[in-house]
């Protein structure tokens, strides 16, 4: 029995890297096909390594280093996103506060929030002018959305019955609002928070290629065109990927694992109690 | 004493848009320290009334009063026990039993103290660190009645509290309400649509007849207790009960 269990988990562990292998296999061929049929400079997976580790060992590469890139993404993304959570937490919890503001700001939101966030460039450059105001103002805009409608949908899932319990239990409103509607938010502000963030970070890279910064992984990746630094533009690929998977795999599973999960809040959206 | 005077109530239905009486002249004096069910098929206005008394809604017209006082609005003195649980997912099951305490301004110690004894009393101590979620039925709905009497209400308010529960599980809480009644004699109010649980526990059962809904008439219930459901005393009140409920109404 335990040869076949042991065995088992070897199976699974080599099918857990099949994927990889897989994509790594066919990129390669692909970058082959390409320098073979086009002669364009297709990086395969060993060239993109081999210049990760001069990259990652300091080396420049459209006047900054890779690490000054990611800082300036990681800036305009962290502020933007800052932007996004403070303006769509507050915009969200007044609108279940207020059905004036609900009728006002819903609509509103409904007509805005389809049009995909890049669209908004060419006004974010009239307003703001080209640089670093523009692409956080993109980047506010695709995060603000979701974290709006996430906020205002959980506190509306909450059971009346919980509201009643608190209040003949004596909770004044704002105990309400801190210990239960808050609480009670959260699965579908995670949810919502994680919506925005991510698109945040697609929009980011989007709005550097045409926002006329001159530092950024977006906009290093759009200049490699003209360097022909394909491996580089590469390495920057990744590392988004990568980026996005430890946001996700050490943030927000993190919060998930000590809040919803342990109160058994966690396998959709609304609060089941 | 609660005192319920010329109370109606109606209300706008959403998909109709029509008024619907849900209470009708409704006129009840419950003494302190009195257990009394109120009984009725669904429609006949129970639930209302409970949240009427509650605070959670005020009536078109009428008044409850406690202890002379009108009651506007949920308050601690008026404990509330729903037909779901709904205790705090995010909080263990000392955490809500300590909600009420919290909220009103009693130190942390005192509070978690109070609140061990109550789950001691319901017999769930052993349980204190758990989440809702990670509790059988039963054992909610003792945690919901733990968290009311924590904030020690002068009246119990019970909303079809154990109408989910499995027949055992259901007999074990109301003896366990029982008891909690005869130590601490708070007033309780029950509603139900079950007879023999009406006769099971109460000492006066209101009967409420539907739309609108309106007192239909009420039995004093004269038996020894520990109640045995089965005697031909229990059987001949059920008869009596079943028979008021069904009977039409004279014109």
């Amino acid at each position: 029995m335990s040869l076949r269990l042991e065995y088992g988990r070897v199976g699974n562990r080599a099918g857990e890297l099949l994927p990889y292998l897989f994509f790594l296999a066919t990129w390669h061929i692909a970058a082959v096909a390409v320098q073979y049929f086009k002669g364009a400079p297709f990086p395969t997976p060993s060239a993109t390594f081999s210049r990760a580790v001069e990259l990652l060992a300091g080396e420049y590469f459209l006047h900054h280093s890779l690490y000054q890139h990611l800082f300036a993404s990681l800036t305009r993304w962290a502020i933007g996103f800052a932007l996004a959570a403070a303006v769509g937490l507050a915009a969200g919890i007044i609108t279940t506060i207020s059905q004036r503001a609900d009728r006002l700001i819903m609509p509103i939101t409904a007509f805005l929030q389809p049009i995909p966030s890049l669209a908004w460039i060419p006004l974010a450059v009239l307003l703001l002018g080209l640089g670093n105001q523009s692409t956080i103002f993109i980047i506010f805009l695709a995060g603000v959305f979701p974290i709006m409608i996430s906020v205002s949908a959980g506190i509306h899932s909450i059971p009346k019955g919980l509201i009643r319990a608190a209040q003949m239990m004596g909770a004044d409103k704002s105990q309400i609002f801190f210990r239960v509607l808050l609480p009670g938010a959260l699965p579908h502000l995670l949810t919502g928070l994680r919506a925005g963030l991510a698109n945040g970070w697609r929009a980011l890279i989007a709005a550097e290629m045409v926002g006329g910064t001159d530092l950024g992984l977006g906009y290093a990746i759009f200049q490699a065109r003209w360097s022909l630094d394909y491996s580089s533009a590469f390495v920057a690929m990744i590392l988004i990927a990568l980026i996005g998977l430890l946001i996700e795999g050490g943030i927000f599973r993190k919060v998930e694992a000590k809040t919803v999960k342990i109160w058994g809040m966690s396998n959709q959206g609304g609060g089941q109690c | 004493m609660l005192t319920i005077a010329n109370l109606s109530h109606t209300y706008r239905t959403v998909a109709a848009n029509k008024c619907l009486s849900a209470l009708h002249d409704i006129n009840l004096t419950i003494a302190d320290g009195e257990f009394v069910c109120i009984l009725g098929p669904s429609g006949s206005g129970k639930s209302t009334l409970l949240d009427i008394i509650a605070g959670f809604l005020s009536p078109s017209e009428g008044q409850v009063r406690l202890d002379s006082r009108p009651v506007t609005r949920p308050d601690p003195e008026r404990g509330v026990v729903f037909q779901e649980p709904h205790l705090f997912p995010w909080l263990t099951v000392q955490e809500n039993v300590a909600f009420g305490l919290i909220c009103q301004g009693v130190p942390k110690e005192r509070s978690k103290r109070i609140a061990r004894e109550m789950l001691e009393l319901v017999g769930l101590a052993k349980f204190s660190h758990l989440r809702p979620h990670e509790l059988s039925g039963g054992m909610k709905q003792r945690v919901a009645i733990a968290r009311v009497l924590a904030c020690d209400p002068k009246v119990l308010l019970l909303d079809e509290p154990f109408s989910a529960l499995d027949a055992i599980t259901r007999r074990k809480l109301q003896d366990e309400l029982l008891q909690i009644w005869y130590r601490q004699r708070k007033t309780i109010i029950f509603v139900t649509h079950h007879v023999e649980e009406a006769i099971y526990l109460a000492e006066r059962i209101i009967v409420f007849h539907p739309h609108p809904g309106r007192i239909k008439g009420e039995v004093t219930v004269d038996l020894a207790r520990p109640r045995l459901v089965a005697s031909p005393e229990f059987q001949a009140y059920r008869e009596r009960i079943t028979q008021l409920m069904t009977a039409e109404e004279g014109c």
